[in-house]
C-alpha cells in the first residue's frame, strides 16, 4: 500500500531512526514502522495463523522497541533482527499460553468453516499447505518462516531464536522433512494442476 | 553441521563440498543455493555443476519449496493496526526522554482504546492508582485537619511531610518537568501545614 504523504527521515539508518525515537522526535516511529511493520506482521502471522493476533503482536513488538529505544546500542543486533526477535518470541508465548487453554480456531479453521462447497485441488492444495505449516512444532514453524518466508539468513535466524547456526539447520531439516512427509500427496495433485 | 573439511557453515571450502553437506543444506534451505549460506555457495554450485545426485538432491528440495510457494501472502495492515501505530507515534512524540519508561503509558490492547489519550502522567496515575489513592487520602486527610488547626498553630519540624516525599517519588519517576511542582497553585501550599501532634490540648479544646 502507497504512503499518500512522503515519510520523514528517508535516508536515515535504522539506529539513526531508534535514536531519534528515544528523544522523541516525531516520525520517527512512523518511518520505522513504515519499513518493518508488514515484515514484523507477516511473520508474526505465519507463525500464529490468526491476523487479529499477529496484530496484537506487531504492535506489542514496536510498544517493546519504544522502551528499548533510550538504551538502543548502535553496535548491537541489527534493528531488523532484534524486532523479529520480540515478534517471535511473543508469538511463542501465545502459542504456549493457547495450547494450555482450550484450542482456539485460526484462520484456517475459520475460512473452512464458511466456506463448505467442495474445494478445488489448488485451494485444496493451499489449505493442506497451510494447515501443514500450521501444525510444525512451534520452533521448527518459527525457523521456517523466518528463513524460507521472511527471507533471513541462518545466521540471522540463529540470532532472533537464540541458538546457534547449526541448530537453525536442523530445525529447518525437521520441519522439511515434515512437511514433505505431510504433503506427498498433494505433490502429485500439485504438479497435474499445473500441467 | 560440519563442512567436509570440518570448518563451521558459512565458512568456504577451498577443498569443495561433500554431497552429504550439500544434501543438508538442501534440506534446510531448500533448491534455490542462492539462499544458502554465502560462504558454501560457490562450492555448492560448483558441486551441482558435476554431479548428478546433487542435481536430483535440488530438485525434490525445489518441488517442496513451490508447494510452499501456495501459501497465501500475508495480510497488509488493517487501518485498525495503522490508527493503533499511529497512536504509538503520538505516545513517542509527547514522552519518549531519557530516563523515562513509557511503557507504562501505552495499552497494546486493541484498537479500541488506542484513540484514548494517555499521556505519561495519566498512565501514571492509571497503573499507581492504589498507592496513589492511599497518599491523597493521607494528604486530603492531613488538609482537613490542618485547615481546622492551622489559624491556631505555628508551623513545626516534619510538616507536611507526606506531600513532599510523594512530590520525591512522583519526581524520580516522571522527572523534573513532569512533577506537580509546576502546576501546584500557591494557595495548595501544604508544606507549611502544621503537624497535627503539635497542637496543644487548649487549642482543640478553644475549637
Amino acid at each position: 500500500m502507497a504512503h499518500a504523504r512522503p515519510r520523514p527521515f528517508p535516508e536515515d539508518t535504522d539506529d539513526a531512526l531508534v535514536l531519534r525515537l528515544a528523544d522523541g522526535c516525531g516520525g520517527a516511529m512512523a518511518a520505522l514502522s513504515d519499513r518493518h511493520l508488514r515484515p514484523v506482521l507477516a511473520c508474526a502471522w505465519r507463525i500464529l495463523g490468526d491476523r487479529a493476533e499477529a496484530e496484537d503482536v506487531a504492535q506489542e513488538t514496536f510498544v517493546r522497541l519504544l522502551r528499548k529505544a533510550p538504551d538502543w546500542q548502535p553496535e548491537g543486533p541489527a534493528l531488523r533482527s532484534w524486532l523479529f526477535r520480540v515478534a517471535t518470541n511473543l508469538c511463542l508465548d501465545r502459542r504456549r499460553v493457547r495450547a494450555r487453554v482450550a484450542p482456539m480456531p485460526d484462520d484456517i479453521d475459520r475460512f473452512e468453516e464458511r466456506d463448505r462447497a467442495p474445494l478445488d485441488d489448488d485451494l485444496a492444495i493451499r489449505y493442506a499447505v497451510r494447515r501443514a505449516v500450521r501444525d510444525l512444532p512451534d520452533r521448527q514453524r518459527a525457523a521456517l518462516v523466518l528463513v524460507h518466508f521472511q527471507g533471513l539468513s541462518g545466521r540471522e535466524a540463529a540470532d532472533v531464536l537464540g541458538v546457534s547456526v547449526e541448530a537453525v539447520e536442523s530445525l529447518l531439516a525437521r520441519a522439511r522433512r515434515r512437511l514433505r512427509a505431510v504433503l506427498a500427496p498433494h505433490m502429485k495433485n500439485l504438479l497435474e494442476v499445473q500441467s | 553441521m560440519k563442512t567436509e573439511n570440518g570448518s563451521n557453515t558459512g565458512v568456504p571450502s577451498p577443498a569443495g563440498m561433500s554431497l552429504e553437506r550439500f544434501a543438508a543444506l538442501a534440506e534446510a534451505y531448500g533448491g534455490e543455493i542462492d539462499r544458502w549460506p554465502e560462504g558454501e555457495r560457490f562450492a555448492a554450485l560448483s558441486l551441482a555443476g558435476r554431479s548428478e545426485e546433487a542435481r536430483t538432491l535440488l530438485a525434490d528440495a525445489h518441488g517442496l519449496d513451490f508447494l510452499l510457494s501456495r501459501v497465501d501472502p500475508p495480510p497488509e495492515p488493517t487501518p485498525a493496526l495503522r490508527e493503533r501505530m499511529a497512536s504509538l507515534e503520538a505516545q513517542a512524540g509527547r514522552t519518549a526522554r531519557p530516563g523515562f519508561d513509557v511503557s507504562h503509558s501505552i495499552d497494546p490492547v486493541g484498537a479500541s482504546s488506542a484513540a484514548m489519550p494517555r499521556t505519561g502522567l495519566f498512565s501514571f496515575v492509571r497503573s499507581n492508582a492504589l498507592m496513589l489513592s492511599v497518599v491523597v487520602n493521607v494528604v486530603l486527610a492531613g488538609a482537613v485537619g490542618g485547615l481546622w488547626i492551622a489559624p491556631f498553630s505555628d508551623p513545626g519540624p516534619g510538616s507536611g511531610m507526606v506531600y513532599v516525599e510523594f512530590e520525591e517519588a512522583l519526581s524520580e519517576e516522571l522527572g523534573d518537568d513532569l512533577a506537580f511542582d509546576e502546576e501546584t497553585p500557591e494557595d495548595f501550599e501544604i508544606a507549611s501545614w502544621p503537624d497535627v501532634d503539635q497542637v496543644s490540648d487548649d487549642e482543640i479544646s478553644a475549637l
